[in-house]
């Protein structure tokens, strides 16, 4: 069953199972490629033993919370935290919808539709959080330690477009038609949506042309994240797979290998 | 495959190119980077070093190369020259939110590209010569291990004769390292040990020419003989039968502490000269007796520091000296300044060294410390040329100086 998320607008569904499908394969070849070079190292590591418990406890602590950085910098923590949280959240539900439509081929009920556009908004606004200050600290603040790489800067304004046309998507339409009931959820939507609503009213322009941007916007919005799939393995983003690996990794190894972590 | 990067790529472990995907790019290493401090250069930061060999590594992946395009050009003279223009102190690897372990990635990253013939860099490779041909870093004959302390002894510097352990058995053995042995300007370190072991009744004795170098260069290096010579030195020390050995040099004890256990396991502890005392005095073998009024700063060597944790004991040793006011660097413990000595860099860049020698007797300065101390015979050394490069007025002390003069025993005033 589909709910009015708003003012209706054209969805190219096809063009985006397609770009996806695509873009995802790529993504998931190009993290197989890193895992098999990885696996051309000839030499045997040192430690080979695994302690699950300080694994686990690993994964909790820094991982997850990331309680090194919240140590050292409370405002990189905040950052790091948001983006981390927000990222993982939001690809877990993209990964919950779709496997919800291809695989039970129904949309969300209404419950579950409201509980999405509540952790969405909230996935969503961490993100935003933590990309807003990586974008201050990078091209504000311009920290000297922050490299002017391209690949830096691209991982950010991608994320930063993604997230934002996201929101537009969400709330624009809310500003454009009236509410539905599982819609009042999504809190920060719904704060956007009324800012459009002062807005909108200045711009004179039919509802039609409103649809096509939307559609412009939704169909932008679709080719971002196959984007983001594609650079994904080729790019800084790579770290989000192996950081978190070599941290567990870490947690079993520091005692074995005497660090100083030890 | 390239064909420079086969030999390289079987040199090493899953688990090294893992850690080199691991890093995120954050620069947290870059801003307390010795190196980086006075060469602002990208290349030589930990992520600089990590960002080079992924771009070496990019170029042998098909796809990736193919989807990118060849941008990385793969520069192995680049990634050479930032690879061992590294003190290896271990600042990133304690910075790193990753805590990749950087010191150990450098080391192994410095064998591979060696047994790829592109390193070590030449200066290094003749160092690393005259330890295997001589067994000591000096180019000396290894007589001078025994003679120098008969002489020392006959001249008076020591209170009483030093036993070789080969023939009198000593559950304690002085490894008096190769600088403390060699180097006129430090041998008092190794004359200053002596003499506190002796005033504290110590049975110890000392390997004399059968004292081997560590070979610790040689693994900061990137040698991949180390691991042959480490065990050829394990199997003589848990063939004496000690409890203890107790190393000079924060190098010598970083290896025998930290790197030989890997290759094989020891039956003794191992004790820097700092910890030696601390443990003589909590045990009341040895007492102050002077007092120093001189307000003294302490350089916590990288080896002791922050790759052993030996933070405390020689605090706590100049702490124990009457009139001896203790204030700290800026930057100490986990987060102190490298003087530049390690890692081969005095052999690559020498005035990078000096450089970052001069610049940690500037943060001495700066707390309003009038003496320097360190308890490392070869961070010792480097301070002394950054010293003499900086005409810095702060004093400069080795630590064993310090405590022979408190404990009022034979030497220089
Ligand atoms: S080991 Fe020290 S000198 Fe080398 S890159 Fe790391 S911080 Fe810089
Ligand atoms: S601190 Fe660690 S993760 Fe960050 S850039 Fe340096 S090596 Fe990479």
């Amino acid at each position: 069953m589909l709910f009015n998320h708003g003012l209706a607008y054209f969805k190219p569904w096809n063009f985006f199972w397609t770009v996806q499908t695509i873009a995802l394969a790529i993504c998931i070849i190009g993290i197989l490629f890193h895992f098999i070079f990885i696996f051309k190292g000839r030499q045997r590591s040192l430690n080979q033993t695994i302690n699950p418990l300080a694994m686990l406890k690993r994964f909790f602590l820094e991982v997850l919370f990331q309680s090194h950085l919240l140590q050292s910098d409370k405002k990189r923590w905040l950052m790091h935290f948001s983006i981390f949280v927000g990222f993982i959240g939001l690809s877990f539900l993209s990964f919950l919808q779709i496997s919800n439509i291809v695989l039970l081929d129904q949309h969300f009920n209404f419950e579950l539709y409201a509980w999405k556009g509540f952790v969405g908004d909230l996935f969503g606004l961490l993100m935003l959080v933590g990309l807003l200050i990586a974008f201050h600290r990078r091209f504000v603040q311009r920290l000297p330690h922050l490299r002017r790489l391209a690949n830096d800067k691209t991982a950010i304004l991608l994320l930063l477009s993604i997230v934002i046309t996201g929101f537009m998507l969400r709330s624009l339409p809310m500003a454009l038609a009236p509410l539905d009931q599982s819609q009042k959820s999504s809190f920060f939507s719904l704060i956007l949506a009324s800012l459009f609503k002062v807005l909108i009213p200045y711009i004179s322009v039919s509802l039609s042309f409103w649809q096509n941007v939307l559609a412009v916007l939704w169909i932008f919005h679709s080719l971002l994240t196959a984007v983001f799939l594609i650079y994904f393995p080729f790019s800084k983003f790579i770290h989000i797979i192996f950081t978190p690996i070599e941290l567990l990794l870490n947690a079993s190894e520091e005692d074995q290998r005497r660090d100083i972590y030890a | 495959m390239h064909k420079k990067l086969q030999p390289i790529l079987s040199a090493l472990s899953g688990r090294q190119i893992l850690e080199a995907e691991a890093c995120t790019g954050c620069g947290e290493c870059v801003k307390l980077c010795p190196v980086y401090a006075i060469e602002p250069e990208e290349r030589l930061t930990a992520r600089g070093k990590i960002d080079l060999f992924k771009n070496l590594l990019r170029n042998e992946k098909p796809p990736l190369s193919f989807l990118l395009g060849n941008r990385s050009n793969p520069n192995f003279g680049i990634f050479q020259d930032a690879l061992w223009k590294c003190t290896v102190c271990g600042q990133c690897h304690f910075v790193c939110p990753a805590r990749i372990d950087t010191p150990n990635l450098w080391e192994a990253l410095r064998g591979m590209m060696g047994v790829g013939g592109y390193g070590p860099p030449q200066e290094q490779q003749e160092y690393l010569q005259i330890i295997k041909t001589h067994d000591n870093s000096f180019n000396q004959p290894q007589a001078i291990r025994r003679t120098w302390l008969e002489q020392a002894y006959a001249e008076g510097q020591i209170m009483e004769p030093v036993r070789n352990i080969l023939e009198h058995p000593a559950p304690v053995l002085y490894f008096m390292g190769c600088t403390a042995t060699y180097d006129v300007t430090i041998r008092q370190v190794a004359l200053d040990t002596i003499n506190v072991l002796q005033k504290a009744g110590i049975d110890f004795a000392v390997l004399g020419e059968n004292e081997l170098c560590c070979s610790g260069k040689m693994k900061r290096m990137g040698e991949v003989q180390f691991n042959e010579r480490a065990r050829a030195n394990i199997e003589q020390f848990n063939a004496l039968g000690i409890k203890t050995l107790v190393a000079s040099c924060a190098g010598c004890y970083k290896t025998i502490n930290e790197d030989y256990p890997k290759i094989a396991p020891l039956n003794f502890e191992v004790l820097h000269v700092s910890e030696m005392v601390h443990r003589l005095l909590q045990q009341k073998l040895i007492a102050f007796q002077r007092s120093l009024e001189v307000t003294t700063t302490y350089h916590d060597p990288c080896h002791l520091g922050r790759n052993c944790g030996v933070y405390e004991a020689p605090r706590e040793v100049l702490k124990a000296i009457p009139g001896l006011q203790l204030v700290e660097m800026e930057r100490n413990r986990q987060k102190a300044k490298c003087c530049g000595g390690g890692g081969g860099l005095k052999l690559v860049d020498h005035d990078l060294q000096i450089k970052a020698s001069a610049a940690r007797l500037e943060d001495a300065e700066a707390i309003g410390a009038a003496m320097l101390t360190t308890p490392c015979p070869t961070c010792y050394l480097s301070l002394k040329k950054g010293q003499e490069f900086s005409n810095s007025p702060v004093e400069l002390q080795h630590f064993m100086s310090i405590v022979r003069k408190a404990l009022d025993l034979i030497g220089p005033a």
